[in-house]
């Protein structure tokens, strides 16, 4: 059997929750788009940007470093993963005290929560043509799709024998990973979008047989693979994708599966936060970050897919056979409730 | 010189006026300032535990007690958090009564370097060593573990630090050198003639360290443990590091989950605060009443030499107690992470063949963040170790220098942080810090101004200490010749308080630059520090670099600590 690409299910699934998204704001005044090319001498003097996010920070500073080189325009980061991130921010906000000019969101619910509430700018960058529909809001500038994760089962050859290993998301319920199964925390975005997605397949007692396997909760995906490599943690239940092309290029013998019942597969998107206090800059970021250039770049140093059709990064797997499941219901994935809901459930996970 | 925890007892502050005077003008603004500083992030915590509408709403608009409840159901982190305190502090107390009497009153070999020694792990922090011994002690990979499987064949692990035990005892680790120059100090200032009168009288050397030696300094043993226990309450770095893989949270942990995931769940993290504020407090409400009209004309403001004693045959074992304690809180901490900090990837090659430097020139010349986050962490010490002690020195002075009303409230204020767990404190300043319309949020004036507040109640004891133990005859002297304040304050005050200033300068140095708690909520994207670097580092930075980072981190602090002997010797010597 032969399943469409990842980033066709991408696109339609995101086309979905687009629509959705329009459907539910409604009534919402959407901001006028803001087309303007920024001018680059401007962005330079605004000062340095500060971009929000969920990443790995050493990928991140190393992309701002190309972003500055190329551009001229000086950039910094804070790291939050968006559970963190989205709460302070909106204080912030709130408080006139915002500083942030670009936000990195892996939980692209949380962007559409934010653009309903006018917390984002409507930037149509010329970039955003070369991404298919269900790769940024609708209508378009507030929100596009950086990057597009996958969310597999990995774990070390040195300590499981792949023979051995899990195959199945149900496989993850035998007795002997009992304690040995990693997941990142309530607090990540990748995290809330792999549990929103496999709620409606796998079995409803699967979250309570998987609690009864009392896996243990990091911080990121990182520090999953760094108890997957050395042998503290056996089995990483959820790990995005960019890790096994990082540990790859390490030397370390991790295996990567993809289970038949489907894999959860995400796109991060990329926002402006509408008090920006350096918008030539904010826009310089997202041109550059949506080029094919930028992409290229970001691709390399993370080890991640590209959502543009026309940019394949050498060292990248190539998913042709992997079933691969985006988000469906845009409106109930960026629902409060079911935020609320996957909060307490992963918090139980986590012996919390 | 004095050193950190050398005072145990602050005099009291004088003798209650007869008829009503006004306070010092500086009694005033001292305690109006301690006050406000306080008071706001207390209210704003206040606020967000009886908030019973929007979670996020700051100040709150709508209050119940719907999240009292929700409290109930978790009693288990409070338990948690009382189990670990308990048994840490019984542990390092035990541990740093047996060390202090073996450095200062026996004849067990090399006392002075163990005393030099032992100095190092306090101002290391809990963060190197949760960090250290999650890599040492861990059941399946902990380095420990594979060299006990590979010389024994056992599956079983040999220790294991994600256990509570574990848990408890790198706590008890960590947090016993405070205790050891705590009870040191005490011990050096003790008249030994008790104890010759109880060797005159036939008393064995063993009666004499149990029946007069241990009761003389059990105020200053329960004053030190009290000390541990309200850190421990409050300690995060190593229950966040250690617990987080065994779903053990302990009241500290449990508010850091509670400010992540959305919607996020501030009103219980606060509930859940004041609690911990409420603990810590009747436990510093104890320490002082415990001592209060407790004799301590025997450990007086003197420095003695009391005749060291010969323990015969325990002198090996005391030895090797002393080496091993040195072997667990330094050597291996310190060398674990200095060989995972030049491996590739976290698997460590012990053959040495891949090794590499790299991760040192990331952290120090190629990564913003670290640079940013170690100069921002000198800045930060030196500020705080500068305005630290002409805050702690002014207040020392105003109690223990002055005449009139309010200086004991001024004092209470003074050590009122003491009961606040830095990282539930943080939170407070921070709401504090959004709301007011003070333009430092995310600054690195957030930082010292939070740093300023907690560290207050250790430079005041440090400063207090030393002021008490100044004759004030000298200052009257210098009044009597004609010399205004300035000129006594200049001429001798100041120079009689040298080496206190300096032992205090260098302390809250040290303290800020391994401060994680507080940090990790106040510092924004300009203003990262060291602690929250490393946190952040090993969060998603992979192992060879957080140890690199947290080995830079303790080269700082152990330079640090070599000037101030420095010049600590040179003092003594000139």
């Amino acid at each position: 059997m032969k399943f469409p690409t990842r980033r066709r299910l991408l696109a339609a699934g995101a086309s979905l929750l687009s629509l959705g998204a329009v459907l539910r704001a409604g009534s919402t005044p959407l901001l006028a788009a803001e087309a303007d090319k920024p001018d680059l001498e401007a962005a330079r003097k605004e000062g340095s940007l500060l971009l929000l996010h969920g990443d790995q920070e050493p990928d991140v500073v190393k992309f701002l470093q190309v972003f500055t080189e190329k551009t001229g325009v000086p950039a910094r980061q804070q790291r939050l993963l968006p559970g963190t991130a989205l709460p302070k921010l909106e204080a912030e906000i709130k408080a006139g005290r915002s500083d942030t000019d670009v936000y990195w969101c892996s939980d692209i619910g949380l962007l559409e929560d934010m653009r309903n509430k006018g917390q984002l700018l409507r930037y149509e960058s010329p970039e955003i043509a070369g991404y298919g529909k269900g790769f940024h809001s609708e209508p378009a500038g507030f929100w596009t799709a950086y990057v597009q994760i996958t969310q597999p089962i990995m774990f070390s050859a040195k300590y499981v024998k792949p023979e051995e290993g899990p195959k199945t998301w149900m496989d993850l319920l035998n007795p002997k990973w009992k304690g040995q199964i990693g997941f990142q925390n309530s607090a990540a975005g990748s995290q809330y979008t792999w549990w929103y997605i496999l709620k409606d397949i796998l079995p409803a007692d699967y979250w309570d047989r998987l609690l009864a396997q009392q896996p243990r909760i990091f911080a990121s995906s990182t520090q999953i693979m760094t108890e997957i490599q050395n042998g503290n943690l056996l089995i990483g239940g959820k790990v995005s994708d960019f890790q096994y092309v990082k540990a790859k290029n390490d030397g370390s013998p991790v295996e990567i599966v993809y289970p038949p019942e489907g894999t959860p597969t995400l796109i991060q998107g990329i926002s402006i936060i509408a008090g920006t206090k350096r918008p030539n800059a904010a826009k310089a970021f997202v041109d550059f970050v949506l080029s094919k250039e930028g992409q290229t770049q970001w691709n390399t140093i993370q080890g991640s897919a590209s959502p543009r059709s026309d940019v394949t990064v050498e060292g990248i797997p190539q998913i042709k056979s992997a079933k691969l499941i985006p988000v469906g219901d845009m409106a109930d994935y960026q629902s409060r409730e079911q935020h609320a809901k996957f909060v307490a459930l992963w918090n139980k996970m986590s012996g919390f | 010189m004095a050193v950190y925890g050398d005072e145990i007892a602050v005099a009291p502050a004088g003798v209650a006026a007869r008829r009503w005077r006004w306070p010092h003008p500086g009694v005033l603004v001292a305690a109006a300032g301690l006050l406000v500083v306080l008071a706001y992030p207390v209210l704003m915590l206040v606020s967000s535990a009886f908030n019973a509408g929007d979670p996020q709403e700051l100040p709150a608009t709508q209050y119940g007690f719907t999240h009292v409840g929700e409290l109930l159901r978790h009693v288990d982190w409070i338990r948690n958090t009382l189990i670990v305190s308990l048994g840490g502090t019984v542990i390092a107390t035990a541990i740093a009564a047996v060390l202090a009497w073996v450095f200062h009153r026996t004849t067990v070999p090399g006392h002075s370097v163990f005393e030099t020694l032992i100095a190092i792990p306090y101002p290391l922090g809990p963060l190197v060593g949760g960090l250290a011994w999650s890599v040492l002690g861990s059941p399946r990979a902990g380095v420990i573990n594979q060299a006990f499987r590979h010389l024994t064949g056992s599956s079983v692990p040999l220790i294991n630090t994600s256990s509570v035990t574990g848990i408890v005892l790198v706590m008890a680790i960590f947090e016993a050198p405070v205790a050891v120059l705590m009870i040191g100090a005490a011990m050096r200032r003790m008249d030994p003639s008790l104890e010759e009168c109880s060797a005159v009288f036939g008393g064995g050397k063993l009666r004499t360290a149990l029946r007069v030696t241990l009761p003389l300094m059990l105020p200053a043993i329960l004053s030190a443990a009290l000390f541990v226990f309200t850190t421990m309450m409050g300690s995060f770095a190593i229950p966040a590091i250690l617990g987080a893989g065994a779903r053990f949270y302990v009241a500290t942990t449990a508010i850091y989950v509670l400010f992540q995931g959305f919607p996020p769940n501030y009103p219980l993290a606060a509930l859940l605060g004041l609690v911990l504020i409420a603990i810590t407090g009747v436990a510093v409400w104890l320490n002082q009443h415990l001592l209060k009209g407790r004799s301590f004309t025997v450990v007086g403001g003197r420095n003695y030499r009391p005749q060291r004693i010969d323990v015969g045959i325990w002198k090996w074992p005391l030895f090797a107690f002393a080496c091993l304690y040195v072997l667990v809180s330094l050597v291996l901490p310190l060398g674990i992470l200095a060989v995972a900090s030049l491996q590739r990837t976290a698997d460590i090659d012990w053959t040495g063949a891949t090794w590499t430097l790299a991760n040192f020139r990331y952290v120090l010349f190629d990564f913003p963040t670290t640079r940013q986050a170690i100069g921002n962490s000198l800045m930060l010490g030196v500020a705080t170790g500068t305005l630290g002690v002409v805050i702690t020195g002014l207040l020392a002075w105003l109690v223990h220098r002055t005449n009139g009303p309010g200086r004991r409230l001024v004092e209470q204020l003074a050590m009122l942080p003491q009961a606040f767990p830095h990282l539930v404190f943080a939170v407070g300043l921070l709401w504090m810090v959004l709301t007011l319309p003070l333009n430092i949020y995310n600054s690195l004036y957030a930082v010292l101004l939070g740093y300023l507040i907690i560290f207050i109640p250790l430079g005041y004891r440090t400063m207090s200490g030393v002021m008490v133990q100044i004759d004030q005859a000298l200052e009257e002297a210098a009044r009597v010749a004609g010399a205004r304040w300035r000129r006594v304050m200049r001429t001798v005050t100041i120079p009689l308080l040298r080496n206190g200033i300096t032992a205090t300068w260098a302390l809250l140095f040290m303290v800020s630059v391994r401060e994680i708690s507080a940090s990790i909520f106040l510092s924004g994207p300009d203003s990262k520090v060291l602690g929250p670097a490393i946190l952040s580092f090993w969060e998603s930075g992979g192992l060879p670099r957080v140890s690199a980072l947290a080995i830079v981190q303790a080269v700082i602090i152990l330079v640090m600590l070599v000037i101030v002997r420095r010049l600590d010797t040179s003092h003594v010597e000139a």
